[in-house]
């Protein structure tokens, strides 16, 4: 499965095409899960039952993509990738200290 | 009273450390590798600093640490404080011991319950009684969930007067608690075991006092071992984790992407991307001088600060709400943490009890919990007894110490097995050691309809009852209804004697807890 995501030039945000599905995954589901998550102002992960991956659609336009998670104990840090097969790539890393992640996706066409 | 929750509030809320916004864990990590680490760590740190997205903590720390002095926290605190009324649960969380338990059970109270409870089990004491259970926790914890006072957790101070993590650790090992005994101001019989000589029957009442407090109890855990690697404790949290952690998530989710938005509005795209890229090469510039990268930083955060201000006034707003939100996520994760890692908990309890009709006595308990599974457990309690006081006519044999009691408990959750909700089954054996007769306290110039003592002298002021040893035995099933705060204990006790009757006796119990934290919670 190809990666959908292409990083933007001097910016933190991504774009891929309007309407293609995008999978984010913890890289470490043992110990880091995603509680609750939106994209485009829609709950994708309504949070109380934590998961190791979200899926969603790309949106037209520039939308931002908001992720809380939680750590097992003894855990100060975790990975989100797009899950894309060999091509897995880093989206963020995350800290315990700060566990509320947001970005932009710029849905392209 | 509330003038000393207000300064109790004080003291707990004690500077963790002056605020640096340099402090914050996420930029101090950037901050250090843009300082010491080589020319391609500087520039992916620098690019993450600058990333309100990804230091958001961090960012919305600086925008609400902008503004509040010291006297502004305080005055802040007064307004909510009064506002809250928060004393109210806080005066009601002191407690006692239950009147109707054979055991003790190791774990403090979280914060605050109340049970409901009928009679006294090795007494022949009718009458209702009342708990009110508190952890010295619960007031400093309500105090964050309802934004008086941030949350530091380890590591991360908000601001120069939070609620640190490692006090609310010590915290959440002392519980008190206060028993109120509503039969008080009516009438309480007893039987002496052993009449003496005669045959005239005399009533007798106890002496019933106005004050309704029977007990009050302080507890402390020894020692809690803390065993997160176990597998239990991790399947626990996987288990645990999601409904425990879903407001405070979501809370976090809302807030923080509020303040986001702000900041990353479509029309301030382009003065957000400028920003960045002046203060990136700016920062980097600064390196290696760890002062001089964060002397850059700061001034391109109120830089960027004064940009989005002008369009969106309500920025502090936002950023003071993350902040909380942040307070509240990091409590509730500690909070879930101490929940479940209490295993093999040892507690020294301390209480006072003033039963009606009977001298008042001083109690030391110590406590084990030995979790045996995940869902059975075994607590056993060892304790001793003592008179405050004793009648100025007592026998020599007659001591202060009255008596040694020592309980073994086993708890098994039912789990599944259980068709009315989360339900545990709990059987006990108790042994009473009666080192002194117990002494009944009596006005026989106020006495009670009904209540017979065989050739009890006229002018009899104290009944000493016979000492002997207590065996009791009990069977506890405690409901939970699905949802709700409330539990019922049922119980079914069978005992060779009382203290004051020497007969065997069965009694069946039922009781009424309710947990309080809901009605904390909604105060928020």
């Amino acid at each position: 499965m190809a990666c959908k995501l292409i990083p933007v030039a001097n910016t933190r945000d991504f774009e891929a095409p309007a309407g293609v599905p995008i999978r984010l995954v913890t890289k470490d589901p043992a110990n880091m899960l995603i509680e609750t998550a939106d994209y485009a102002g829609q709950e994708v992960i309504p949070a109380g039952h934590p998961v190791n991956s979200m899926e969603f659609t790309v949106a037209a336009g520039s939308n931002q993509v908001d992720i809380v998670f939680v750590f097992k104990p003894g855990t100060n840090a975790g990975e989100l990738h797009e899950d894309c097969g060999a091509d897995s790539h880093l989206i963020r890393r995350v800290s315990h200290d700060n566990p509320f992640k947001s970005f932009f996706i710029v849905g392209k066409g | 009273m509330r003038r000393v929750i207000f300064l109790a509030a004080i003291l707990i809320a004690a500077p963790c450390y002056a605020q640096q916004f340099a402090d914050c864990p996420g930029y101090r990590e950037q901050i250090d590798r843009i300082a010491h680490g080589t020319q391609a760590d500087a520039e992916d740190a620098v690019n993450e600093l600058t990333d309100v997205g990804s230091t958001t903590l961090c960012f919305a720390q600086f925008v609400a640490g902008d503004a509040p002095s010291m006297d502004s926290v305080f005055v802040n605190f007064v307004k909510r404080f009064e506002g809250s009324r928060s004393d109210k649960e806080a005066s009601a969380a002191a407690g006692a011991t239950s009147a109707t338990s054979v055991v003790s059970q190791g774990p403090a109270a979280k914060v605050l319950s109340a049970a409901v409870e009928y009679g006294a089990i090795t007494r022949s004491v009718d009458g209702q009684v009342i708990t009110l259970r508190g952890n010295a926790a619960g007031l400093p914890s309500a105090l964050v969930r309802k934004s008086i006072f941030p949350y530091c957790a380890e590591g991360n101070a908000s601001s120069e007067f939070c609620v640190g993590s490692s006090i609310l650790s010590v915290l959440r090992r002392i519980s008190f608690s206060v028993s109120f005994d509503t039969a008080r101001g009516t009438q309480t019989t007893g039987t002496p075991a052993a009449p003496s000589s005669g045959t005239g029957a005399q009533p007798v009442t106890f002496t019933a006092q106005r004050d309704q407090i029977s007990a009050a109890s302080a507890r402390v855990e020894l020692w809690n071992r803390r065993d997160v690697t176990s597998k239990d404790f991790q399947d626990l949290w996987v288990e645990k984790v999601g409904p425990a952690m879903a407001a405070s998530s979501t809370e976090l989710r809302q807030t923080g992407a509020a303040l986001v938005a702000a900041v990353r509005a479509a029309d301030l795209a382009d003065t957000y991307n400028a920003w960045r890229l002046k203060s990136n090469g700016s920062i980097l510039a600064a390196r290696p001088d760890r002062t001089r990268v964060v002397d850059t930083l700061r001034a391109a955060l109120e830089e960027l600060v004064i940009e989005v201000r002008a369009k969106h006034p309500e920025l502090a707003v936002r950023a003071a709400a993350a902040v909380q939100s942040y307070s509240r996520y990091f409590l509730a994760e500690d909070d879930l943490i101490a929940s479940l890692s209490k295993k093999n908990v040892l507690a020294l309890e301390y209480s006072g009890s003033q039963p009606v009709g009977q001298v008042g006595t001083s109690n030391v308990r110590l406590i084990m919990d030995l979790p045996l599974t995940t869902r059975t457990k075994m607590v056993l309690n060892g304790a001793a007894t003592f008179y405050d006081s004793l009648p100025a006519n007592s026998p020599a044999s007659v001591t202060h110490y009255r008596d040694a009691q020592f309980g073994l408990e086993l708890d098994h959750g039912l789990g599944e097995q259980s068709i009315v909700g989360p339900a545990m089954i709990s059987f006990a054996l108790y042994y009473q050691y009666q080192h002194t007769p117990p002494l009944l306290e009596i006005d026989p110039l106020n006495p009670i309809p009904g209540i017979e003592f065989a050739g009890l002298p006229a002018n009899a002021r104290t009944i000493f009852t016979e000492k002997g040893d207590i065996w009791l035995g009990q069977a506890k099933l405690s409901l939970t209804p699905p949802g709700s705060s409330i539990k019922v204990p049922l119980s079914l006790t069978y005992s060779n004697r009382t203290e004051l009757v020497d007969k065997p006796t069965w009694r069946g119990q039922v009781g009424l807890a309710y947990d309080l934290d809901s009605l904390l919670g909604a105060l928020k």
